[in-house]
């Protein structure tokens, strides 16, 4: 749902001015236990003549669940100050967008309020069903999928074989980002996995794999938000208080960002490397 | 039965290796197919339970694809939604029980080895939401889904059979797009209204479609349409269309007016 600079009538929101020294604002929590998403708003609203619309049912606290991917969209209502909202998790999948709103619930004609901008005075004000009076916080929430590993790397990357290429090759469009290794690189790659130089192995192959991939996210204007693999980085930024965002920028270089989320891979590489010799000595 | 899906790296490796295999899907090579998945740990055997439906595979492809739609939703309307969001499924299908179909379906795409049409046909490459409505199997339990009313109970399929009734690539693509069919309250709303003006003489084509989602587009965005009821969205995009087309509203009929 987007949300709209401007409305055909006044909407009491922190980011405009429509109305002054009166607030609206919506605390909402969302976790996920045994199956279902939980999610609990707590409406503050510092307005009597909006309470008291609230208060006949001529307009109610709303909360609007979207969730793209699995085409789930709903609004859920009340007349109470909080809400508690059950959705089974297996409604939803990927990104979810929570919005929360004052509504009307029938038209509203003849409206006033004292603490209207100064703009509005002598305006005949109306309401239809459905028009927003008010505006508060709004969050993201992702569900990572249940055969997911979560925060674990390997699992949104997939190393696997390609046919015709003679070059190692990297495609993102997809929840996984999956690398094509050449036939021979990929049965080496293969056969790494007790190998004394598995570190070495994995930082051939991921490290530049991963900067191609970061290279991308700065062009790609949020085309790739959507996508698992995109969703798991992002939480791993956010936890190590990074930016996903920032990767690409002069905040963050895509080859920083690929040694971070790996965990200085040169190093361990060449600890790897440097044991190798000293048992060969 | 139960329903088969094939592996992260299965699919991967099709999708990815495509232009090497491509020849096995222009030749229809289901004996290559079944030895390549016959391999250990290609194929993953799911808990749900599937019946084989009876696909309609005759040559015009207006009259099938109504019918499988409700062919494919019947068998899998056990489905939850987010199983049906993923493309192993789908792909597994695609390459799985449902070859044939595949083959059927994509005949003259194969024969002028449209590669293009093909891959999105097999594989999610519209990003996660369009590709639903694009995949030649996923399409069919999403229009299924998205169409079926059980407030009806005589007839659950009669949306469906509407929207089904012709140009249905394009229609799926294009009306379930929008962010707003998402909820099927609206959805079933527009499609109630578009059945009645085709009751009353009119024709609908495609673009009758977009000018609804046009219109809830622009309405969308100084009121939340996912408070209305069903019968107020038709309402509403009854009148819009008349104005919008021209079409006048005499008593329970429709007329045209002359420009």
């Amino acid at each position: 749902m987007k949300i709209n600079v401007s409305y055909p009538y006044p909407v009491l929101y922190m980011n405009n001015d429509d109305y002054k020294q009166t607030s609206f604002s919506t605390k909402i929590d969302v976790k996920e236990e045994f199956g279902e998403v939980k999610i609990e708003a707590h409406f503050y609203l510092d307005n009597l003549e909006i309470k008291r619309l609230i208060e006949n049912r001529s307009c109610v606290y709303l909360i609007h669940v979207e969730c793209s991917q699995t085409s789930y969209r709903k609004a859920f209502e009340t007349h109470q100050e909080r809400l508690e909202i059950s959705i089974p998790t297996y409604q939803l999948r990927g990104k979810i967008v929570l919005h929360s709103f004052v509504i009307a619930k029938e038209a509203i004609h003849n409206y006033t309020n004292e603490y209207l901008n100064d703009w509005y005075k002598g305006i005949p004000l109306t309401f239809e069903k459905g028009n927003i009076l008010a505006i508060g916080e709004a969050i993201e929430t992702t569900l990572i999928d249940d055969h997911t590993e979560f925060l674990n790397l390997p699992s949104i990357v997939t190393v696997t074989k390609s046919l015709k290429n003679d070059y190692m090759d990297v495609d993102i469009h997809s929840n996984n980002i999956t690398i094509y290794l050449p036939e021979y690189e990929y049965h080496q790659y293969a056969m790494s996995a007790h190998s004394p130089l598995k570190n070495t192995i994995l930082a051939a192959v991921i490290v530049p794999a991963l900067v191609y991939v970061f290279s991308k996210i700065s062009e790609a204007n949020g085309d790739l938000e959507e996508y698992t693999w995109y969703q798991v980085l992002d939480k791993i930024f956010q936890e190590n208080n990074y930016r996903l965002e920032d990767v690409g920028t002069d905040v963050l270089s895509p080859l920083k960002a690929a040694q971070l989320v790996l965990r200085k891979p040169l190093k361990a590489s060449f600890e790897e490397i440097e044991k190798l010799h000293r048992t060969e000595d | 039965m139960k329903l088969k899906f094939i592996s992260d790296e299965t699919l991967m490796d099709l999708r990815g290796n495509y232009d090497s295999y491509k020849e096995h899907y222009y030749n229809e090579d289901h004996e290559w197919f079944d030895n390549y998945l016959k391999e250990e740990g290609k194929v993953l055997e799911s808990n749900i339970s599937f019946e084989m439906p009876a696909l309609n595979m005759e040559a015009d492809y207006a009259a099938s694809d109504k019918e499988n739609v409700k062919a494919i939703y019947e068998a899998l309307k056990h489905l939850t939604v987010n199983q049906a969001t993923q493309e192993r499924l789908w792909a597994g299908l695609a390459h799985l029980q449902l070859r044939e179909f595949t083959f059927y379906r994509l005949k003259k795409d194969l024969e002028n080895k449209n590669d293009k049409r093909i891959n999105t046909a097999l594989f999610f490459k519209n990003g996660n939401k369009r590709s639903l409505f694009v995949h030649i199997l996923a399409r069919l339990w999403w229009v299924g889904y998205m169409t079926y009313d059980e407030s009806n109970k005589q007839d659950p399929y009669w949306l469906t059979n509407f929207f089904c009734s012709k140009d249905f690539s394009a229609r799926s693509v294009i009306f379930f797009s929008s962010n707003f069919t998402s909820n099927r309250t609206i959805t079933k709303g527009i499609l109630k209204c578009l059945v009645g003006l085709e009751e009353n003489g009119i024709e609908i084509k495609r673009d009758h479609f977009v000018q609804a989602n046009k219109y809830l587009n622009i309405v969308g965005g100084a009121m939340i349409l996912d408070m209305l009821t069903e019968e107020e969205v038709e309402d509403m995009v009854k009148k819009y269309l008349l104005k919008y087309f021209g079409y006048q509203l005499d008593g329970d009929k429709v007329h045209f007016v002359n420009h």
